[in-house]
C-alpha cells in the first residue's frame, strides 16, 4: 500500500506545477552565496556538523508525538490532570521541533529535482498537515478533551505516512546521503592524461579506474578529486575553481582541493580526494586508502 | 545496502530508532518539570519512561541486530556498524542500571547520573547510525541499478531547471 502511494506520487505532473511555483523563491531564501545566509545553509544543510540536520531533529517531533499518543492511552487507563499533562507537554515539545524541522526541510527540498521533489513536497504537506492538527489538538485542549485527544492521533496518522515518504527520500532516492562513496580504490599510480593537456586553474575531466575524477593545476602543483560531487553527484569538471578550493555547478558545495573536505554545503560528506605526480609527461593519481572517508 | 529486515522496502530499523529516543529524550522533559511539577507523579514518570524506552529500544535492537548480519557493508561501514551496536548495547544496559536505581529512589543523585550518562551515550550512538546510512549509504536501495561509479542512471542527470 505505502509502495502505491509512491508510485501515485513520484511521477505526478500536479506535483511539479506546484513545486515549480514554491521551489524558485525557496531557492534564493536559501542559495546564498556569502556572508550569514551561507553560515545559515550550512547550519541547515548539517555541513556543519557533517551529517544532514534535518533527520536529527525530525526526531524531536517523531519523538514527542509518539509520547503524546502513549500518554493519552494511559490517561484513558489512569484517567487524571497528570498524564493528560504529560501529552500536552508531549505535543508542545514536538511542535517545536517540527517548526525547526519544516525550515530544514525547505531548505533541503528547495536543491531537489524529479522524483525526490515531488515525494518531497508531498513529504512536507503531509507534515505541515500534522503540525496544524497538532497545533489544533493543543488549542482544544481545555474546551473539549475528546477534541483534542482525536486530533492528535488524526496528527500522528499523517505524520506517520509523511514519516514513509521521508524514509523513503532517504533510503529510495538516497537524498541527503553521500554520492561519493567509494569503495575497492586502487591504490597503485595510474597514468589518467597527459601533462601538458591540463591548463591553470581549469578543471578538467579524466577517467581512473572507470571513475570520474577532476584534475586541476594550481601553479606547480596538480590536485585530483572524484568527479561526482558527494551532495547529488553533480559534475565537479564543470565546476568553478575558487582559491585552493572547486565549486560544484549544480547547488554551490565547496571542497577543498587540497584534502577534499567540504568548505560549503549543502554537501555534508567530503570529496574523495587522490595523491598526483608526473610521471613520463602523464598526469598519474593513486589514492590512499582502499575506501573514501 | 539494505538487509533483510525490511518493510514496504525501507529497513525497519531506523523506523523503530524513533521509540527508544523518543522515550529517553521524554525522561529529560518529565525530569525538568519534576522540578516544579507535581512530586508525586512526574519522578515516577521518568521511571516508567525508562522502563519503555528498554522495551523499544531491544526491539529496534532485534531488526538492528538483523541488519547487522545481514545488510552487504564495505569494512569501514561495517566497523562504524559495529560501534554502533555496541554503544546502543552499553546504552540498554546504563538504562536498566538507572530503573533499578530510581525504581527505588526515582529521584536518586545515582539515578540521574546513570539516566544523563545513558542520554549522552544515545547521542553519540545514534550519530554512528545516521553516519552509517547518509555517509556509508547502508539500509539504502537506489530505485535504479547502480552503475560502475555507484550512482543510478536518474541521478547522474543534470537536473531539469537550473537558477
Amino acid at each position: 500500500m505505502m509502495q502505491q502511494l509512491v508510485k501515485a506520487i513520484q511521477d505526478q505532473p500536479l506535483a511539479d506545477r506546484i513545486a515549480d511555483i514554491v521551489q524558485p523563491p525557496a531557492r534564493r531564501a536559501f542559495r546564498q552565496t556569502s556572508g550569514a545566509g551561507r553560515t545559515l545553509k550550512n547550519i541547515l544543510s548539517g555541513t556543519s556538523i557533517g551529517h544532514p540536520l534535518h533527520p536529527i531533529l525530525k526526531d524531536v517531533p517523531v519523538g514527542g508525538w509518539t509520547m503524546a499518543a502513549v500518554f493519552d492511552a494511559l490517561a484513558v487507563v489512569a484517567p487524571g490532570k497528570d498524564f493528560e499533562r504529560a501529552a500536552d507537554v508531549s505535543i508542545l515539545t514536538g511542535l517545536a521541533g517540527a517548526v525547526a524541522s519544516a525550515v530544514t526541510g525547505l531548505s533541503d527540498w528547495s536543491d531537489t529535482t524529479g522524483r525526490a521533489r515531488r515525494i518531497g513536497e508531498v513529504h512536507a504537506i503531509l507534515n505541515v498537515t500534522a503540525t496544524a492538527l497538532y497545533a489544533a489538538a493543543l488549542l482544544a485542549r481545555k474546551d473539549s478533551r475528546t477534541s483534542r485527544v482525536a486530533l492528535a492521533y488524526g496528527g500522528y496518522g499523517i505524520m506517520l505516512l509523511g514519516a514513509y515518504l521521508g524514509g523513503h527520500l532517504v533510503f529510495a532516492q538516497q537524498t541527503g546521503v553521500n554520492h561519493a562513496a567509494k569503495t575497492h580504490l586502487p591504490l597503485e599510480f595510474r597514468p589518467v592524461l597527459p601533462a601538458g593537456e591540463l591548463k591553470e586553474n581549469e578543471p578538467q575531466r579524466a577517467d581512473y579506474n572507470g571513475m570520474p575524477v577532476v584534475l586541476v593545476r594550481r601553479g606547480e602543483r596538480i590536485h585530483a578529486l572524484y568527479a561526482r560531487c558527494a551532495h547529488q553527484a553533480g559534475p565537479l569538471e564543470k565546476g568553478s575553481v575558487e582559491g585552493d578550493s572547486i565549486r560544484c555547478p549544480w547547488h554551490g558545495s565547496r571542497f577543498s582541493l587540497e584534502g577534499g573536505a567540504v568548505l560549503e554545503g549543502p554537501a555534508t560528506s567530503p570529496q574523495p580526494c587522490f595523491e598526483t605526480r608526473v610521471a613520463a609527461g602523464m598526469i598519474e593519481i593513486r589514492s590512499r586508502e582502499r575506501e573514501s572517508p | 545496502m539494505q538487509g533483510k529486515a525490511t518493510l514496504a522496502d525501507h529497513p525497519i530499523h531506523p523506523m523503530l530508532v524513533a521509540f527508544p529516543i523518543g522515550f529517553f529524550g521524554a525522561v529529560l522533559v518529565s525530569d525538568v518539570i519534576s522540578i516544579w511539577g507535581n512530586p508525586g507523579f512526574w519522578p515516577h514518570m521518568s521511571v516508567w519512561l525508562i522502563a519503555f524506552g528498554v522495551v523499544g529500544a531491544l526491539i529496534a535492537a532485534l531488526f538492528g541486530f538483523v541488519d547487522y548480519f545481514t545488510a552487504p557493508m564495505p569494512a569501514a561501514a561495517k566497523r562504524t556498524a559495529t560501534t554502533h551496536m555496541i554503544l546502543n548495547l552499553i546504552v540498554v544496559a546504563i538504562y536498566i542500571a538507572a530503573f533499578f536505581v530510581r525504581y527505588g529512589n526515582p529521584i536518586s543523585t545515582l539515578g540521574y547520573v546513570l539516566t544523563y550518562i545513558g542520554l549522552g551515550t544515545l547521542v553519540v550512538s545514534g550519530w554512528y547510525g545516521g553516519h552509517l546510512v547518509y555517509v556509508g549509504l547502508v539500509g539504502t536501495k537506489p530505485a535504479k541499478e547502480t552503475t560502475v561509479e555507484g550512482r543510478s542512471a536518474e541521478t547522474m542527470r543534470a537536473p531539469a531547471q537550473r537558477s
